[in-house]
């Protein structure tokens, strides 16, 4: 039972705090993205659309939009595949072996982003591949898979394999336990993982910078327009990021923290 | 005996984008069948700065030729040889290259030979365009490597709401009073460039004691900014917020972008002590080139006196032809002096930069290192 | 049945963790070694040559302002996550045990700010401290200074709170998650059993801890001092980073082995501080103190 001197106000008026602080240049995203002017400083001239209007007319924006849809999409599916087999796979060999892959799908994501960029353009450059959105693809996939991973790992850690032995005992294949048992427990924390796979994706700027042909994705599209005279477009265009990548994300929360057998809020 | 290990383009590959290419202008002429056969069109893809494509100036022009062209921006000049020398140049059909980066561009081999017999309007160039005495867009055998499109000058930019009067030196950048206020672009090339200038030195030949002087003055100056601008957009940007009052490789574009930020307040000048410098960017063919004859005409178009003003609107530049001026708006038209051009080249001259390979002089990745130490001054 | 006739195939689970192994060869290992290889080659423009040499490596190692953007690099890193570290840990504690029903929303948002877009959000912070900014602003309305704040922008300050920003809500996510098998049954035990408030913290929380803190810290600390976008967009002069340097050297000197020698040698001290950290977790047994589920 909570006692008085158990409110912590100090961590909660740290919570609070760091919301602030997460929230206020967001919020001055956003404001400025609505700026009547085409200037990024105070003082705040007056609302206006102009700046989504501009966007959703310029081709280069929609263009970018495109890529990063499609490369997102492409990275997203590839990595719910190929996670899932690992993970699931991970699951069901020797400790050992658990370890040793373990900490080659790890790696990655201690890794700045500057060196898997750099070392996947030299790569690309020695091997003659040309740069294009394919090309991005992998970079992304590379960044992206070690958190899949994190997500699905875990996910399936908590499952209870009683249920995966019995079916097996009853004489259900290995493909049929994993699609008939197994997936159903864990389908919505997968759906999820990819959902943020898509969204870490989209996102994605300093590996793109070195791996991308002459095609644009919209960090990239952000990152030429930061390089002009500023104006609030790309408040704009991050503004319509902050706001998919919330729905995504609602989604995506959602899913995984939804459909856990018998687990309650703690 | 070195081996190159490493190519620009990989010949298997070029075959399959050349049979690429093909289909697109197969498919980009099927709604365009009124226009004769010689006519060009398809796809181009041109690598330049943001706007040089010219989606709006040329809109009619392409609408009439079925030409549709696609524009990949760079960041800065130097993205240009790392995408096409790192395997991304196929099916690049132009770029530009700044008058500085001829002699870079000419040894890695990226600049084809233009053939002027498909380019009507190169007669229109003015003289000090079409003569090219510096050899930047005619090599000294002849052959043509590039086609001026446009050009600017850099002086002293400042906001005459914070400075009354215009700068006549280039001391006032090194004023106690401007500490933290004073901008500077990641121009490596171009701040040698002027600051050589100002020391009556030239930085295509600098000898080391020279190159020593012209470092320090830079790392001086880099002391007076509150960090060197990535981009000389981002200059226009601090201007506009008020977190700068005068900038070094000052672009008289600036006045145009900050107004429309609603800030009219900044100039241009080029003081007598050093003048300023001068930069003209020309189009140009590289090897990846998948439809020349759509880039032909596409440079063949933007020789038009009417195109080149409003190129010249577009860009906050000056134009290369003759009659373009004319057309330009008394705002524009003020922001270069076109009755005494020659003499201007004279006071900002085209940017010369310092040597590949030389025993003589300083190189170019000599300068271009030093310059990291320069952003880091102070 | 017996439990344990489940027949676990020998050679499928192997064959699943190969396609993804593939990729992780071909497109991490493979580059990583061919980088190693350009980092050992003589430099020509934007290429590189035989013979194999090591004067990309010397002269990495002999460049003052190597030195000078390495020691910055790593003091922004230590800064960036000392602060997400220490700021994370009472926003961790409170929302596995104080927040209640504003667990999950207070979770959302915290996680959701980290989708606004990279580069905007660094760039948002011109517009907070800047000369004309809303802090200065603010400061001045208020008649609290009369002259704009100048040390807010442009230099090492402004990365360091642009980089906290951005891992703050990662390592939340790290310390809630590693919490969470802490019940607050336990920590009552504790506390009936005479600990308290501080003394829980001391010697229950932070010991098992260690580890995640460990590990978030290298995780912020690598990455933040390997950033080379925030630098050039609000550092200054003061303020610049190793990692500009790699990447200028790639794309706009065009002195290859250089880059990858300079890359190499973060990459390597980066690996030993790991190794370090790790053996230090596992002499202090610190790493394998396991929560009562």
């Amino acid at each position: 039972m909570m006692r008085a001197a158990d409110r912590s106000p100090f961590c909660a008026g740290m919570t609070g705090a760091t919301l602030i602080f997460l929230y206020l240049p967001l919020a001055i995203v956003v404001l400025f993205s609505f700026h009547a002017v085409p200037s990024l400083s105070f003082p705040f001239a007056g609302f206006s659309l102009r700046w989504y209007r501009e966007v959703f007319a310029s081709a280069e924006f929609m263009d970018s939009v495109r890529n990063s849809a499609i490369v997102g999409a492409a990275c997203a599916l590839t990595t719910l595949v190929l996670g899932t087999m690992a993970a699931y796979g991970l699951t069901r060999v020797s400790p050992r072996l658990q370890a040793l892959a373990g900490l080659l799908f790890f790696v990655p994501i201690t890794l700045p982003g500057l060196f898997l960029g750099l070392a996947l353009l030299v790569f690309f450059a020695q091997a003659k591949i040309s740069l294009s959105l394919a090309t991005v693809v992998v970079g992304h996939l590379i960044f992206v898979f070690p958190y899949f991973l994190l997500v699905a790992r875990a996910a399936l850690d908590r499952l209870d394999s009683a249920l995966e032995e019995a079916a097996a005992d009853l004489g259900a294949t290995p493909w049929q336990v994993f699609w008939r048992v197994t997936m159903p427990q864990v389908w919505p924390v997968l759906a999820g993982a990819t959902a943020l796979a898509f969204a870490l994706s989209v996102d994605e700027f300093v590996i793109t910078f070195f791996v991308i042909g002459p095609q644009s994705t919209l960090p990239m599209y952000i990152w030429s327009s930061l390089r002009r005279t500023i104006d609030p477009s790309i408040n704009t265009v991050s503004s319509l990021l902050l706001l998919l990548s919330l729905l995504l994300f609602a989604v995506a929360f959602a899913l995984t923290m939804w459909k856990r057998p018998g687990r309650r809020w703690q | 005996m070195t081996k190159r290990m490493f190519h620009g383009t990989e010949t298997s590959r070029r075959t399959i984008l050349r049979a690429a290419g093909a289909t697109g202008i197969a498919g980009g002429l099927w709604p365009t069948f009124r226009t004769p056969a010689w006519a060009q069109s398809g796809e181009i893809t041109i690598m330049t700065w943001e706007g040089y494509d010219f989606p709006d100036v040329l809109a009619a022009w392409k609408a009439e030729h079925g030409i549709e062209v696609t524009g990949i921006y760079m960041g800065s000049h130097d993205d240009i040889q790392a995408k096409i020398l790192g395997g991304g140049g196929a099916g690049l059909d132009l770029i530009t290259y700044g008058s500085s980066y001829k002699q870079l561009y000419s040894t890695l081999g990226i600049l084809e030979p233009i053939d002027e017999s498909k380019i009507p309007n190169i007669g229109n160039l003015l003289p000090f365009f079409g003569s090219d005495a510096q050899n930047i867009w005619v090599d000294a055998d002849g052959t043509r490597t590039g086609v001026p499109c446009d050009w600017g000058a850099v002086g002293i930019s400042y906001d005459s709401s914070v400075i009354a009067d215009a700068p006549t030196s280039y001391d006032i950048l090194f004023d106690p009073q401007f500490t933290g206020k004073v901008g500077m672009p990641d121009d490596p090339l171009g701040a040698y460039g002027q600051a050589a200038r100002v020391l009556g030195l030239n930085s295509g030949r600098m000898t080391e004691d020279d190159f020593i002087t012209v470092t320090n003055w830079l790392k001086d100056l880099a002391k007076q900014t509150n960090g060197v601008s990535a981009s000389y957009g981002d200059v226009s940007s601090r201007f506009i917020s008020g977190d700068i009052a005068l900038s070094f490789l000052g672009w008289a574009a600036y006045k145009s972008f900050a107004s429309d930020a609603g800030k009219t307040t900044i100039e241009t000048v080029w003081p007598e002590n050093g003048g300023g410098l001068a930069f003209s960017n020309a189009y140009a063919i590289p090897p990846g080139v998948d439809n020349p004859d759509a880039a032909y005409a596409f440079i063949n178009e933007t020789l038009r006196p009417e195109i080149q003003a409003a190129m010249a609107t577009a860009l906050v530049g000056g134009v290369v032809v003759s009659g373009a001026a004319e057309l330009l708006d008394p705002g524009l038209a003020q922001l270069y002096p076109y009755d005494a051009l020659d003499e201007f080249f004279m006071l900002a001259p085209l940017q010369e930069d310092p040597p590949l390979e030389s025993t003589e002089f300083v190189t170019r990745e000599r300068v271009l290192t030093a310059w990291q130490e320069i952003k880091s001054a102070g | 049945m017996t439990a344990g006739t489940f027949a676990r195939p020998k050679i499928g689970p192997v064959l699943l963790l190969l396609p993804l192994a593939a990729l992780v060869l071909l497109f991490f290992l493979a580059p990583l070694a061919v980088f190693v290889v350009y980092s050992v080659m003589t430099a020509r423009l934007f290429a590189v040559a035989w013979p194999l040499t090591l004067e990309a490596y010397r002269l990495a190692l002999t460049s003052p302002l190597n030195l000078e953007l390495a020691i910055n690099s790593i003091a922004i890193g230590v800064m960036t996550a000392t602060v997400s570290v220490l700021c994370s840990l009472p926003v961790a504690y409170w929302l596995r045990y104080r927040a209640g029903r504003w667990q999950l929303p207070v979770l959302f948002l915290v996680t959701a700010s980290m989708f606004a877009s990279y580069l905007v959000r660094i760039y948002a912070w011109r517009t907070i401290l800047g000369a004309n900014g809303l802090v200065n602003r603010t400061l001045m309305e208020l008649g609290l200074i009369d002259e704009p704040l100048g040390f807010l922008l442009f230099n090492w300050f402004s990365v360091v709170v642009a980089l906290v920003h951005i891992f703050l809500p990662y390592v939340i996510l790290v310390f809630f998650a590693a919490l969470r098998p802490l019940t607050p049954a336990f920590l009552e035990a504790a506390q009936d059993l005479g600990a308290d408030n501080l003394s829980r913290w001391r010697r229950i929380i932070v010991p098992l801890m260690t580890a995640p803190i460990v590990s978030a810290f290298l995780f912020v600390f690598v990455l933040s001092a390997a950033d080379y976008i925030t630098p050039q967009l609000i550092g200054g002069t003061g303020g610049q980073m190793l990692g500009v340097q790699i990447q200028t050297g790639f794309k706009a000197i065009g002195n290859w082995p250089l880059g990858a020698a300079t890359a190499l040698l973060m990459l390597i001290a980066f690996l030993g501080l790991y190794a370090i950290a790790q053996a230090a977790l596992r002499a202090s047994g610190l790493d394998r103190l396991r929560w009562a589920s």
